[in-house]
């Protein structure tokens, strides 16, 4: 068994027991019940060990925000093939053990890697330096999504080179009076922030500790 | 610091009495256990409308079991306080698995997986701590801690996927208390003999570090003595 972080898509499924998930409705309702899941949980088999999947999303239960989440996986090394088999799901190139590295002593292709998957998820790299963690960049990730969750329909889940005047006025405001509810520098946001640094700021707030199971961030 | 029960022990009745309300789903009391017997396939919620505790960090936790995947039972919190079908819970589903979900509006989302939940009687609990949701069975932590913060205050109580409704398939003891600031609540009790245990071992460990004080301090006059001896030109 072994410890690692996957960027998945949240989707819609089916439990069909034994700790199995599955994308096709069952004949019968008594042979499943749906559910919403990180999409890592198609692949293999989740009751064989307490914790073997721990996930945070940022999709609200009625389906705003941002609809990918983190989960950390604990399982067998054939269940971590098949889930990064799917071109659909992003395996980041660290594992439990690895988080306090700062993220020049990754390779270059694993810097890439995730400056990358960051940037095709919407969620801005451009503020990781050298010396950051990478407990630093799953925290930002987790924050982004609780943030997402928070703010609901009102995340700007747009591209990251739009404009905060691309927003519609009061989910302008919205967002604003959120980051301000957080106690975020807002006195820098104008018509032509970026989304990117709006995302950037929602991702950093300072909201204490955050929890993986037995990781925190 | 509050706590609040209900271990269902009196006669068979639709009415489950004042401290409860059914807020889907036809819960009864049969065999001095709880049973929801009216409604399939979907999540029902029967919520303690008794004394409140007096936060909204606490620990939920009942008895159950249900006979395969598609029934499911288990704690709630932090319910909405309305017929609404929202809530954390820690279910278990016999012969499946156990689950640590947050329900809105009846939509289930997993937070995370725990182990294989058999079909005979367990105690999930579901923890609500802060914004850290976790799951234990019997005491011992299965699912979580994960951080969620969509359900920060509501209710208490008992919640059940599909019908559970027979000896095969019901819900018993339900329990819930406020979590002591900064120590995790313990259920159920702790027995004697693991206080005796623990203290045992704490008095072995002080009678160690004692130990190695006197250790400590035996070096230091040691190492005390030859410095003395050198600087008087003895050495």
């Amino acid at each position: 068994m072994s410890v690692a972080y996957y960027l998945s898509p949240w989707v819609a499924a089916y439990a069909i027991g034994g700790g199995n998930f599955s994308l096709i409705p069952p004949l019968l309702p008594e042979d499943g019940r749906p559910v919403n899941i990180s999409k890592c949980l198609l692949y293999g088999q989740w009751n064989l060990t307490p914790n073997s999947s721990i996930t945070l999303r940022g999709v609200t239960g009625t389906g705003f925000g941002k609809a990918i989440c983190i989960t950390r996986v604990d399982q067998d090394d054939a269940t971590h093939a098949l889930i990064v088999a799917d071109a659909a799901i992003r395996r980041l190139p660290f594992s439990d053990k690895q988080l306090d590295l700062e993220f020049q002593s990754l390779s270059g292709s694993q810097q890439q890697f995730i400056v990358n998957g960051l940037e095709n998820l919407r969620l801005d790299s451009t503020w990781i330096v050298p010396t950051t963690l990478v407990r630093e960049i799953v925290r930002y990730i987790m924050c982004v999504l609780i943030g997402a969750k928070e703010l609901g329909v009102d995340f700007p889940e747009t591209d990251l080179a739009n404009k905060l005047n691309t927003l519609s006025p009061g989910q302008k405001n919205r967002v604003i009076a959120y980051l301000d509810g957080w106690k975020a520098t807002t006195s820098d946001i104008n018509s032509n922030t970026p989304i990117r640094d709006i995302v950037t700021k929602i991702g950093r707030l300072a909201r204490g500790e955050v929890l993986l199971g037995p990781d925190t961030f | 610091m509050a706590s609040i029960s209900d271990n269902w022990d009196r006669a068979n009745n639709d009415d489950l009495g004042a401290n409860w309300a059914e807020d889907l789903g036809g819960w009864s009391i049969a065999a001095n256990a709880l049973r929801q017997t009216t409604i399939a396939d979907v999540y029902t919620k029967c919520r303690w409308v008794g004394t409140s505790l007096d936060s909204d960090n606490y620990e939920v936790e009942v008895d159950g079991l249900t006979s395969g995947l598609s029934r499911g039972y288990g704690a709630f919190g932090r319910g909405a306080v309305s017929a609404a079908i929202t809530f954390y819970a820690f279910m278990g589903f016999g012969t499946d698995s156990y689950y640590l979900v947050e329900i809105t509006a009846g939509v289930e989302s997993i937070m995370a997986t725990g182990g294989a939940c058999p079909d005979t009687l367990t105690n999930p609990s579901v923890r609500c701590d802060g914004s850290a949701m976790s799951g234990y069975v019997a005491g011992v932590l299965n699912a979580g801690p994960v951080t969620d913060t969509s359900l920060t205050t509501g209710a208490v109580g008992h919640a059940s996927y599909s019908t559970n409704g027979g000896s095969a398939n019901q819900q018993d003891n339900f329990a819930a208390a406020d979590l002591a600031a900064g120590a995790p609540a313990v259920f159920p009790p702790i027995p004697a003999s693991r206080i005796l245990k623990t203290a045992y071992s704490t008095l072995v460990r002080m009678f160690r570090v004692l130990l190695k004080y006197r250790k400590t301090t035996w070096r230091l006059e040691e190492h005390t003595l030859i410095l003395s001896k050198v600087l008087l030109g003895l050495d």
